[in-house]
């Protein structure tokens, strides 16, 4: 089987010179845990989680003890708190192979890549891969 | 007597009863609605005594003149009748049947009589049921009991052979999902693939064996066999010997014992009557094709008369001795033909004498003898009109073929317009490409996978990572060999297509003329003939047409 039959296309994306604050913003209207990251050309530079953004951004937000510097946390980009150059797959990989790369590297999602054109199409995340090999006639 | 009707009872009613070993016969006057006749004496005797009576005809007659005379009267009949009995041995010495008639006043039957008689016909005590015969004389009334029994002989069944595929190839006009009526789905030609279970054979049986009732053997017949007639189409169940398989795929034809695997579906034309023809094998027409017939073989589609708006699809190659022709060809808005109403396709080639209006796609080559007109012809491989010294024309319409056209005529007087397309090379290039990244891509995933697995051999021996940490190797190891695979496949793929870009010419070779109006392209690069050229190779020079 390969990656094509259970990845998801029209990927929401960030783009590298977004703010922090910018990509919270996806994260709490689509409620995803990671976004892939897109240069001007749509080749994936990287991939931020909600956690990479977490960790960057003040705990103080929103507090009485708030400050400008607590502030300007949300005015980091995108591209100072992703991981760069993530492993990447195509379409036309296996899915085990996928999984293997997703497990042994602790990855929660992996970037779908056109090859042809070296740009995102599309992404796998766990609960792709969870709900091939659960609910898939092809894995009994 | 009772009556059940308001008839008068104007008639005597005769009745029977035993007194001092005398038989009384009373008539008693208008006892009866009709007169009783010697049979309903006859009854009446049987059912009011015991045992077994005759009476004297002329007794018997007196007794219905009473009663048609309606007169009363007691009449004391001397009845002294003997016991009888005999016994019967049936033709096959099956059964014995002993009958008994009870005396009536006479001579009783002794039981030794009954066995010396057996003894006679060669049957001893022990052979027969002498309880039931003792039984029998004990009963007052007539009766026939088997005393000896064997048993029959069963003859043997013949063999029987019994087709057991499925032979069912009419029904009705199909009708579509727009309501209409299909009249041309109205057969399956029958195909088998390889080891089918055609026939079973139900061998013949001897039989069972019976006995007399002397004890002698009654031997049976045997049923007549059948055996598999063998050809080299077809060949024994190695684990059942009574089943025939098919050696091999086609359309199977039953004789007798035997099946025939025809590989080779032979028609005299495909038309209304034949309805459309789908066959696991190759077709062969020895006529026409009529309109609206499509003709689908898994092998080869030879035709030896004409195609007329019809489709043959065929898994093979597609021979036409004579010519495909379409009547109509609708158009779009724009005008460009967009639809023909015969379409042959072939997974390898197409050979075709001449063909008008049609849409040819094959999977090889299309070779033409005499001309094309107006077609949409498109060939993985090579398009050559002028096959057989034939006259090799193309005029209007599309060819498109990867390799290389060829054609003694490109175009007409009329400058009637046609597009030579050849676009092999290039589309073969981009093609090499893709599979030289998608190698690529294989072979990084496998590096990926191979650091995996390097990293848990790093943490120690089989033995010592433990089974959670040894599964996962295996697993990974197994994902590393079936990814070699895919790269192994994928170099044979790169092979062949450099063997097939070596072959390419890219080319368009006219051996006569071509005309003005002509489209040329040619890996990308396009032209349109504006002077009439004799012989000549067209070929993409840089980006440009060359005419040399």
């Amino acid at each position: 089987m390969k990656i094509q039959e259970i990845m998801t296309t029209n990927v929401i994306r960030a783009k590298h010179d977004m703010t922090v604050q910018e990509a919270s913003d996806i994260f709490t209207q689509h409620g995803f845990h990671h976004i892939p990251v897109v240069d001007d050309q749509d080749h994936v530079v990287g991939i931020v989680s909600d956690r990479d953004v977490m960790k960057h951004v003040s705990p103080y937000l929103g507090t009485e003890q708030e400050r400008e510097l607590d502030r300007d946390t949300l005015k980091l980009l995108v591209s100072n708190v992703m991981t760069a150059d993530p492993i990447t797959i195509t379409e036309d990989s296996r899915i085990d192979t996928a999984s293997i790369l997703l497990l042994e590297h602790s990855f929660s999602c992996l970037p779908v890549m056109d090859d042809e054109h070296d740009t995102l199409k599309g992404i796998v995340t766990w609960k792709d891969l969870l709900n091939y090999y659960v609910y898939s006639e092809a894995t009994e | 007597m009772g009556a059940t009707s308001n008839q008068p009872l104007r008639y005597a009613a005769i009745e029977f009863s035993v007194k001092n070993e005398l038989l009384i016969a009373t008539s008693t006057k208008n006892s009866a609605q009709s007169p009783q006749d010697i049979n309903q004496i006859t009854n009446q005797l049987k059912t009011s005594i015991n045992g077994s009576h005759e009476l004297e005809k002329d007794v018997l007659h007196t007794l219905a003149e009473l009663s048609k005379n309606n007169e009363a009267n007691v009449l004391e009949i001397e009845a002294h009748i003997d016991g009888q009995f005999s016994i019967i041995i049936d033709d096959d010495q099956v059964t014995a049947t002993f009958s008994y008639h009870p005396a009536f006043m006479g001579q009783e039957i002794e039981y030794d009589e009954i066995i010396a008689e057996l003894e006679q016909l060669g049957l001893s005590e022990q052979q027969v049921d002498t309880e039931i015969i003792k039984q029998t004389l004990h009963d007052d009334m007539a009766s026939s009991v088997v005393i000896a029994s064997g048993s029959k002989a069963v003859d043997g069944t013949d063999a029987i052979i019994e087709v057991i595929f499925s032979t069912d190839s009419t029904h009705g006009p199909e009708t579509k999902a727009d309501g209409t009526v299909d009249h041309y789905r109205t057969h399956t030609y029958v195909t088998v693939a390889e080891n089918t279970p055609l026939l079973r054979r139900i061998p013949a049986t001897q039989g069972k064996s019976g006995v007399t009732i002397f004890g002698d053997v009654i031997e049976p017949i045997a049923g007549e066999d059948i055996q598999f007639e063998l050809n080299d189409s077809i060949h024994l169940d190695k684990n059942d010997p009574n089943i025939l398989l098919s050696l091999k795929s086609g359309h199977p034809i039953v004789r007798d014992n035997t099946v025939i695997i025809d590989d080779t579906l032979v028609l005299e034309e495909a038309s209304l009557e034949t309805g459309n023809i789908e066959f696991q094998g190759s077709v062969k027409i020895t006529g026409d094709v009529k309109p609206n017939v499509r003709v689908e073989a898994s092998g080869d589609i030879h035709v030896e008369g004409l195609v007329e708006n019809a489709e043959l699809i065929a898994g093979n190659t597609v021979y036409v001795l004579s010519g495909v022709i379409s009547n109509t060809i609708s158009e779009n808005e724009t005008h460009q033909l967009d639809e023909y109403t015969t379409l042959i396709e072939a997974e390898k080639d197409i050979h075709l004498k001449y063909c008008t209006s049609v849409e040819a796609h094959a999977g090889g080559s299309i070779y033409i003898e005499n001309y094309s007109l107006h077609s949409a012809l498109k060939a993985h491989k090579e398009i050559v009109a002028g096959v057989n010294n034939g006259k090799g024309i193309l005029i209007g319409g599309q060819a498109k073929a990867n390799y290389r056209v060829e054609a003694n005529i490109i175009g007409s007087e009329a400058y009637v317009k046609s597009t030579v397309h050849c676009a092999g090379l290039e589309r073969a290039k981009q093609h090499y490409e893709k599979v030289k990244r998608k190698r690529r891509r294989t072979e990084d995933e496998r590096s990926m996978l191979s650091n995996v697995l390097e990293q848990i051999k790093s943490m120690g021996t089989p033995k010592s990572i433990g089974n959670v940490k040894l599964e996962k190797a295996k697993k990974i190891y197994r994902q590393i060999k079936v990814l070699t695979q895919d790269i192994d496949e994928l170099n044979e793929e790169l092979l062949t297509l450099e063997s097939e870009m070596a072959n390419i010419a890219d080319v368009i070779q006219v051996n006569k003329i071509i005309y003005p109006n002509i489209d040329i392209i040619i890996s990308g690069a396009r032209t349109k003939t504006t002077t009439t050229r004799k012989m000549c190779i067209i070929k993409n020079s840089n980006n440009e047409i060359e005419f040399s």
